[in-house]
């Protein structure tokens, strides 16, 4: 053992800083590491106090050996992110009771730089990095505290010092991040593979629709170029289902589609299809969904993203799964025509119902159908039923039996959007009208600070589309017809008399509508963390290059190296030049500069000045050493000393001049 | 004049044997007026050195041996009743001297050693309400056993500032040392010196010292060093102006010696270890021992050329 002993104000940071990097991953690890984190440390400080000793060989091997058990028992697997993660953190906490030399508190040092970074790989929104910030700053000191003396005893001092280092890296940080090429990784982290998330799934059952709304969990973030539109046109088409089987409405087989639409290989369904009105452009960013589908406002038009294609029925679909936040770029016509003819095979799709289900449903199918001129007339009357009949939107709709759309249209009466989107397109089927279920987002929140729309999970909504032949696809809201306020201002003013908006979370923001200010502040933090999200993480090599072209007009990574190289020299040079230039902040004069020159041309021959070395001396070594050169190298160092302290003359520097020519002329014939 | 000093440093060199830099040192620091502090073992010299100065320079000479139980009054002198005349007579004590040996001045307690420094920052002696000044020139030469040694009481920062330099004179070489135990008794040839310069030579010297040129660029020298001493983090304090002073001075001297009529940078180089060392402390050291491998490190950190 060696008598290396960190020094106080290192060790202080370091488990300061160790338990403030290891804190933000405890929900995802075993209970025990917390166990073990505090063990480690206080085995530090007994270590540090002289009271214990380090642990023994064996029990360091045991301890390894228990914990891998340990994080393998936790997890399950070794598969994924948390149990490496986990790995990690142990290993980071178990080399604490291993800092024999100064060079394992380095190591300490550097894996918790690393193991603060892993944190990025579960959050990156601004709060977490200011918490990562404030972690690389705590172990900076513990960095600086290392190469400090013993007698500095004030944490504090070494905290502030590693603060203002960092606030100094702060502007090469800035410009790294700007300017310094972004690729994709070699390697790929397994990101969260199977984490459930909230949000809209593949399918729709009554009531999970219900139970989404009970999230106030942010879905994704719309800025438009221009003005956004109403809020009762903000239809988020997610995905379209068109398959009823039992009580669960699901997505059509997408072999039946063909090829997905490119934005240079527009699938040929686009063609039957008149686009009116104005285009609208809007830029989404999507929160991870762990699922395939993209929302947009109908009619999208094909975008240009790696691995997303338009379905042949308006929609968007990833081929990989949107795990980390996605941007994409969208422009819709809001007005359309599409699909004026419809096949005998699609017709025959979407009026497919599965057979001997609900038959009350039915009966009031054909009595509605009797009893209406055409078709359009039979939607109006099917509407207007749910507008004069006792129907009730309401987040807490009762549980209905096994014929499910016959009790909530004859019995119960009561349910929230899937109900009412479900049995309407029943209804349009068993008329032989197609229609199809689209799910997704209505409306959301215009926030005018940052201009964008943004969509939370409770304003998932579930609405009808049926096709009219000369008209093609309509959308048709039963919703609108029991509920108008849900479409016209959201979920909240629909269901207000209920008072159960977002019941089970009692602290959310989004309870707090009414009041203004907490509002004003909400729109702000809003804002902020969507420019944090569009200009920070959403940062991508696209975005880089498009914001490089902007401002230096056409370029190719070649020339984004050597901006690179000369902005990292041209800070250096600055820095360089405030360093170096306080130490020859005196001009220097004549007889120095022509006496310095004289030195160089030694140097070169091998005899170089040493700092501190007067004339005389240097004069008389050169001498010793080169006897050839004492004429010259005396009349030299003659008419310096004359110049420069017996004259007290500095600039006359003819004579030196002519003296060291004649130096010149000497070293050269020989 | 040179001549005399040379014919002077000469004659010394004949009884300090292969001390020609020390002895050199020493005259400089007499020229520059200040006073002189030889720090080595027992039997270097220290004691000859001091009267071989004062014999050759011609200078009246009384040494003090300090010991602890020394009092002030036995330096200053002390007045007496007189039977005859009815009135107390003062006796003026060893100081009333041209060249005062102060002999291990560390061995007596700090109340004798203040009464000495006193005298020589002041150069007169107040005793019993009358001020009397002292002898002129008046210069001290003290020694004292290196601070480890047992029995020494440590003389403190601002006194060891009163001594213009410190010199050690250290092992003579061996031809020196031959030459030594072959020839005659010290003591002897110390008997026989004869005196090389006489008072009014000396304060001709002291004059023409002052007139020795200083140029800006050995002012810049000299600042660059004190300077260095109060940035540098290995120094526990920086030099005070009267160092830098006590450095100008010393350098001047030098280079009158040195037959030269301006200051070149080696003439500081040479003196800076004797006026320096003692006035400097190594951060990291506590004892204050650490002076002269600081003196040496100022000496490579800083250019001639700034």
């Amino acid at each position: 053992m060696t008598g290396f002993q960190i020094p106080r104000n290192s060790l202080a940071w370091m488990l300061v800083a160790q338990i403030a990097v290891v804190l933000p991953h405890f929900p995802r690890l075993p209970y025990w590491t917390i166990a073990l984190c505090i063990g480690c440390s206080l085995w530090r400080v007994m270590v540090f106090r002289g009271r214990w000793s380090y642990p023994g060989r064996w029990t360091k091997a045991l301890l390894v050996l228990l914990g891998v058990i340990g994080l393998a028992f936790g997890y399950g697997t070794f598969l994924g992110l948390d149990p490496w993660v986990g790995l990690l953190i142990m290993m980071f906490m178990l080399k604490l009771i291993e800092m024999h030399h100064q060079r394992d508190a380095y190591i300490v040092i550097l894996l918790g730089y690393f193991v603060a970074l892993t944190q990025f790989l579960y959050n990156q929104g601004i709060p977490s990095s200011l918490y990562i910030y404030l972690c690389v700053t705590m172990i900076t000191a513990a960095l600086i505290g290392l190469n400090q003396t013993r007698t500095h005893l004030k944490p504090i001092q070494t905290f502030k010092k590693a603060t203002v280092l960092l606030l100094q890296a702060m502007p090469l940080m800035i410009a790294l991040f700007i300017l310094f090429p972004r690729i994709a990784p070699l390697w790929t982290v397994p990101l969260q593979t199977d984490v459930a998330r909230t949000g809209v799934g593949d399918t729709m059952t009554p009531g999970n629709i219900a139970l989404l709304t009970q999230s106030d969990e942010l879905a994704f973030r719309a800025t438009f170029e221009g003005s956004a539109p109403v809020f009762s046109q903000l239809y988020w088409r997610g995905l379209v289902l068109s398959r009823l089987e039992g009580e669960t409405w699901s997505q059509e087989d997408p072999g039946l589609y063909g090829r997905l639409a490119r934005p240079n290989q527009p699938g040929p369904w686009q063609d039957n299809m008149t686009l009116l009105g104005d285009q609208v452009k809007y830029s989404v960013i999507l929160e991870p969904t762990n699922r395939n589908f993209l929302f947009s406002l109908t009619m999208p038009e094909p975008i240009s993203k790696e691995g997303v294609g338009l379905v042949r029925d308006f929609r968007f679909y990833s081929f990989r799964k949107i795990r980390s936040k996605l941007r994409y770029e969208v422009s819709s016509w809001l007005q359309y025509r599409s699909d004026v003819e419809l096949s005998p095979f699609w017709r025959y799709r979407y009026t497919l119902l599965p057979e001997s289900s609900n038959p009350r449903a039915r009966q009031l199918s054909a009595r509605l159908r009797a009893g209406s001129s055409d078709e359009m007339d039979y939607i109006r009357n099917v509407l207007r039923m749910y507008n004069l009949q006792e129907f009730v939107y309401t987040l807490s709709p009762p549980v209905l039996g096994s014929d499910s759309i016959d009790s909530f249209l004859l019995d119960s009466k009561r349910g929230f959007c899937e109900h009412y989107a479900g049995s309407f397109t029943f209804l349009m089927r068993a008329a032989g009208i197609p229609a199809r279920v689209v799910v997704g987002y209505q409306g959301g929140e215009y926030n005018r600070i940052g201009n964008y729309v943004e969509v939370r999970q409770f304003d998932a909504h579930a609405w009808t589309e049926v096709w009219q032949p000369g008209q093609g696809w309509l959308r048709v809201d039963p919703t609108s017809a029991v509920a108008p306020e849900r479409i016209e201002s959201g979920l909240e003013s629909a269901i207000d008399d209920e008072d159960s908006f977002l019941a089970n979370l009692p602290l959310s923001w989004m309870k707090y509508r009414q009041t203004l200010w907490i509002t004003e502040i909400r729109l702000q933090l809003s804002a902020i963390g969507h420019y944090w999200d569009s200009w920070v993480v959403g940062y991508t090599p696209g975005m880089q290059m498009s914001l490089l072209t902007r401002y230096l007009g056409d370029f190719d990574r070649q020339k984004l190296g050597l901006i690179m190289l000369l902005t990292f020299f041209s800070l250096l040079g600055i820095v360089a030049f405030i360093v170096l230039g306080k130490r020859s902040h005196k001009k220097l004069m004549a007889v120095d500069r022509n006496y310095l020159r004289y030195c160089h041309y030694l140097e070169k021959q091998g005899l170089p000045r040493q700092i501190g070395e007067g004339p005389e001396d240097f004069a008389g070594r050169v001498c010793a050493l080169k006897p050839e050169l004492a004429v010259v190298v005396n009349a030299v160092t003659d008419a310096y000393v004359e110049a420069n302290y017996a004259a007290n003359n500095p600039s006359d520097v003819r004579r030196l001049r002519r003296a060291i020519r004649g130096f010149r002329l000497k070293t050269l014939s020989i | 004049m040179q001549a005399i000093i040379k014919e002077t440093i000469e004659s010394l060199g004949t009884i300090l044997l292969g001390k020609e830099q020390q002895i050199k040192l020493a005259l400089a620091c007499l020229f520059s007026k200040g006073h002189l502090l030889i720090e080595d073992l027992p039997g270097m010299g220290k004691t000859t050195l001091s009267l071989a100065i004062a014999r050759a320079l011609s200078l009246s000479y009384n040494r003090i041996q300090f010991t602890s139980d020394l009092l002030p009054a036995d330096i200053l002198g002390v007045s007496v009743f007189d039977k005859d005349s009815g009135e107390f007579v003062f006796h003026s004590g060893p100081i009333f001297s041209q060249l005062v040996l102060a002999d291990e001045i560390n061995r007596t307690t700090p109340k004798s050693q203040s009464a000495l420094l006193e005298a020589m920052e002041e150069r007169q002696v107040t005793v019993e309400g009358v001020t009397r000044p002292l002898p002129h020139p008046f210069f001290v030469i003290a020694t004292q056993n290196p601070n480890t040694q047992a029995g020494t009481f440590a003389l403190p920062e601002s006194q060891l500032d009163r001594f213009l330099m410190r010199i050690e004179l250290g092992y003579p070489d061996a031809a020196a040392e031959r030459i030594l135990l072959r020839g005659e008794d010290r003591r002897d040839i110390l008997a026989r010196l004869q005196s090389t310069m006489t008072l009014d030579e000396l304060e001709t010297c002291q004059a023409e010292v002052q007139q020795i040129k200083v140029s800006d660029a050995v002012l810049d020298y000299i600042q660059r060093l004190v300077q260095h001493t109060r940035q540098a983090p290995e120094f526990a304090y920086g030099l005070s102006p009267r160092g830098a002073l006590a450095l100008l001075n010393c350098a001047r001297s030098w280079s009158y010696i040195e037959d030269r009529t301006h200051v070149v940078p080696e003439d500081v180089q040479a003196v800076l270890p004797s006026v320096v060392e003692h006035r400097l402390r190594e951060a990291a050291d506590f004892s204050g021992h650490g002076g002269s491998a600081l003196a040496q490190r100022l000496l490579t950190r800083v250019d001639i050329i700034g």
